[in-house]
């Protein structure tokens, strides 16, 4: 019995200290104006170069600046942890628009509107289009884009001359090749259907990512823009042409090593990092000259070759910097040095550099013909219809649909499900959800 | 045991009659243990209580703020059900797996003593010391037919892609599989010390008798470490209600597998991915509490803690 009483008195009193020690002053934000506090930068293994570079020419901030190798991934956890300790934030960070977006909302509160910090020539100075993932649904800007990654349509200019082909300019015509292709070579894919919220829903401007506002959201996967994309799919899966592989899946990598890829709608980076030409690349095992690069086909009734945004990464700094000045200069450093942006290897975001990198391009014996023009020229046309940018993952909510695709059966019966669940995930991140906008 | 306590009693009121504290040995003893255990089990137990009732403004609690919103979340959420659904599938397939292949092991090497069956412990031990993430991504690339070293056999058995064999359907078998090979080495020690203390004379009056090596394991050695396999049991329920490495690693692998698939994943996905630590917190308990009670039918019927004495 007196077990009791202690054991209560015990939670009683640290009920208690809890209380006394929650938290009673909400961080104050913007307001570093501390010319010698230190920096911390948040980055990645592939960042390590640049960092170096930064602190080699920067040498009077080598004592200010400490550039750190973490896992991104984690980062929007690490958020939450640092807000509920109220210290411990990174100054500059690191990561994808999405992951500027998602530690946006009121409960990870992160990033500084750069809007007023950064200067407006060089604002301008980014390749068209690249800063549109940086600014919320009011218009602010809460990072600066490190490099793009518009989908293209690679292909492989070498078979395409030797089939007698022609690109296809709509993705109608896009489909009446796959069925030619399928009878006259089969064995020939010109796309995968892995990642296919990403490459094909968002060309099409399926409205299953179409914020409203931070509290509002359509979907609706029922959308003529969402079901010609699954007739597309299941037209091409059943004749042959569209891999249900993922472009990363053992599978895959064999028809591409084996040369069965004519076409293939990717990312802008998979051009240097996944075709390769290298003996220890994942596609080509020789370069041979016969990569090429081409627009998305538009499909009929669109206004425009509109594409999608695979990755290409962002920085963004931390509203509880005590050093705002440092912090935005390494933001604006890392983007928009051009020695950086050779480095790197990705498709710098800003123009001047992304006009240097090309010229690398053009000795690359991977390469039919520079594919830097087409890659410009995406950036700027990326659906605003769509973004990756939402608090719910799409790829989670889309998996009824990959779950048909994965077992060979039928995709349209799945599309209700999928529905149900992108619908459900999204309220619970707090959306309201509507089927119209 | 109420006998030694009243000692301890008498003995505390000598010493307050001679105005001296004095600490009895024993709690010095445990100290250690009962400073982790409060640390890091009961006190994380009381916080999630205090988090599972708190509201959260940019990450930070706001203790009692929250009413039962948060349990009420938990509860709306169409993500439960099917949670709690795929763990109990898992349970189902793992639990008796488990403990009968581990049973089965220790018998076996028990029967044959010897340095086979000493290098046998070691090597089933071994999958144990490397932690449980890589453990299961040694498993994926075990169980994916083109890059496995059992490859052949695999497709022998007609699986031509890792996603054929890593799904929701195969899921708690192959999850199972994943968690076996990291635990089952440190039981098969457990058991095979048990064993070691069942007295030679039993053993050698049993083959008297008679019993061939599947009688004595079957009846004479089994029933003698049957406390440390309920001991198991209870361990390995509660333990495998909290899966989480396994469907959160093979969810980047097949589409079938969602990233909310255990309640475990709910919970962290509440907690790390939105920032509500309550409605983490409730899932939490309500894992806590599923493992107690187990635990508690666990021991109700196998008379865990009936001594030779007290049974008499």
């Amino acid at each position: 019995m007196k077990v009791w009483i202690k054991l209560v008195s015990c939670i009683a009193l640290f009920a208690m200290l809890l209380s006394a020690c929650s938290p009673a002053a909400t961080p104050s934000a913007g307001s570093g104006t501390d010319d010698k506090a230190p920096v911390t930068v948040w980055i990645d293994a592939a960042r390590k170069p640049a960092a170096d570079k930064y602190l080699e020419t920067h040498a009077d901030k080598k004592d200010l600046v400490k550039f750190e190798i973490v896992d991104r991934a984690q980062f929007s956890a690490k958020v939450l942890l640092f807000n509920n300790a109220g210290s411990g934030w990174p100054d500059v960070v690191f990561g994808e628009p999405t992951i500027v977006m998602y530690n946006a909302d009121p409960a990870h509160n992160f990033p500084l509107d750069l809007t007023n910090l950064v200067p407006k020539d060089i604002v301008d100075k980014f390749v068209p289009g690249a800063l549109d993932p940086c600014y919320d649904t009011t218009k602010k800007l809460l990072c600066l884009r490190n490099d793009l990654a518009p989908n293209v349509l690679w292909y492989n200019k070498k078979l395409m001359d030797e089939f007698g082909y022609t690109i296809p300019a709509t993705w109608e015509d896009f489909i009446a090749l796959s069925d030619k292709l399928a009878t006259e070579h089969p064995g020939y894919v010109m796309a995968s259907a892995s990642s296919a919220e990403i490459i094909l829903f968002w060309a099409s401007g399926c409205p299953i990512a179409q914020p409203l506002s931070m509290a509002k959201v359509v979907i609706n996967i029922n959308d003529p823009k969402c079901t010609r994309v699954v007739d597309m799919m299941e037209h091409m899966l059943k004749n042959g042409t569209m891999s249900k592989y993922g472009h990363f899946d053992p599978k895959f990598i064999e028809l591409a090593n084996t040369n069965k890829v004519l076409m293939l709608p990717g990312a802008a980076w998979m051009g240097d990092f996944v075709f390769g030409g290298k003996p220890d690349s994942a596609y080509y095992k020789t370069a041979d000259h016969q990569l090429a690069a081409a627009l998305m086909p538009k499909w009929k009734d669109a206004d425009k070759a509109y594409t999608g945004n695979w990755g290409g990464s962002a920085w963004m700094v931390s509203r509880h910097t005590k050093n705002t000045k440092l912090a935005v200069d390494i933001a604006i450093y890392m983007t928009t040095d051009i020695e950086i942006g050779k480095l790197v290897g990705t498709m710098p975001a800003y123009g001047p550099a992304a006009e240097a990198w090309k010229a690398g391009m053009d000795i690359n014996p991977l390469y039919a013909s520079n594919p830097y023009d087409v890659m410009k020229e995406a950036a700027s046309l990326v659906n605003p219809a769509y973004t990756d940018a939402v608090r719910y993952s799409i790829a989670e909510g889309l998996k009824p649909m990959y779950t048909a695709i994965e077992q060979d059966l039928p995709i349209g019966p799945t599309l209700q499900s999928a529905q149900d669940t992108l619908k459900a995930l999204a309220e619970k991140e707090g959306y309201e959800v509507v089927t119209q906008p | 045991m109420s006998v030694k306590t009243q000692i301890i009693e008498s003995g505390s009121v000598k010493t307050k009659t001679k105005k001296k504290v004095r600490i009895h040995p024993a709690y010095l003893f445990l100290a250690p243990y009962l400073i982790a255990m409060f640390m890091f089990s009961l006190f994380p137990v009381f916080y999630s209580f205090l988090l599972s009732f708190s509201k959260f403004q940019e990450g930070r609690p706001i203790f009692f703020a929250a009413g039962l919103d948060n349990i009420i979340t938990v509860f709306k959420d169409p993500f439960l059900l099917p949670s709690f659904l795929n763990v109990l599938r898992f349970l189902v397939v793992s639990v008796p797996f488990g403990l009968i292949f581990t049973t089965m092991l220790a018998l076996i090497l028990h029967a044959r003593s010897g340095p086979f069956s000493s290098s046998m412990r070691t090597l089933y031990f071994l999958p144990g010391a490397v932690a449980g993430p890589a453990l299961v991504l040694v498993m994926l690339f075990t169980l994916n037919p083109d890059l496995s070293v059992f490859r052949d056999f695999l497709r022998f058995l007609g699986f031509e892609d890792v996603k054929e064999l890593v799904n929701n359907n195969w899921a708690p078998l192959v999850f199972t599989l994943m968690g076996f090979f990291g635990g089952a080495g440190g039981w098969i020690a457990i058991f095979y010390g048990a064993l070691q203390g069942i007295s030679e004379e039993l053993i050698e009056a049993a083959i008297m008798d008679g019993c061939n090596p599947w009688q004595l394991a079957w009846l004479i050695k089994r029933p003698l470490i049957g406390r440390y396999i309920a001991y198991m049991l209870i361990l390995v329920l509660g333990g495998n209600v909290q899966l989480f490495a396994e469907p959160q690693l093979t969810s980047a692998v097949t589409a079938t597998i969602s990233s909310t698939w255990s309640p475990n994943l709910l919970a962290y996905d509440y907690a790390f991915r939105r920032g509500n630590f309550g409605s983490g917190a409730v899932i939490g308990l309500m894992m806590m509490t599923i493992g107690i009670a187990l635990a508690y039918a666990v021991i109700r019927v196998t008379n865990f803690y009936s001594t030779d004495v007290t049974s008499d």
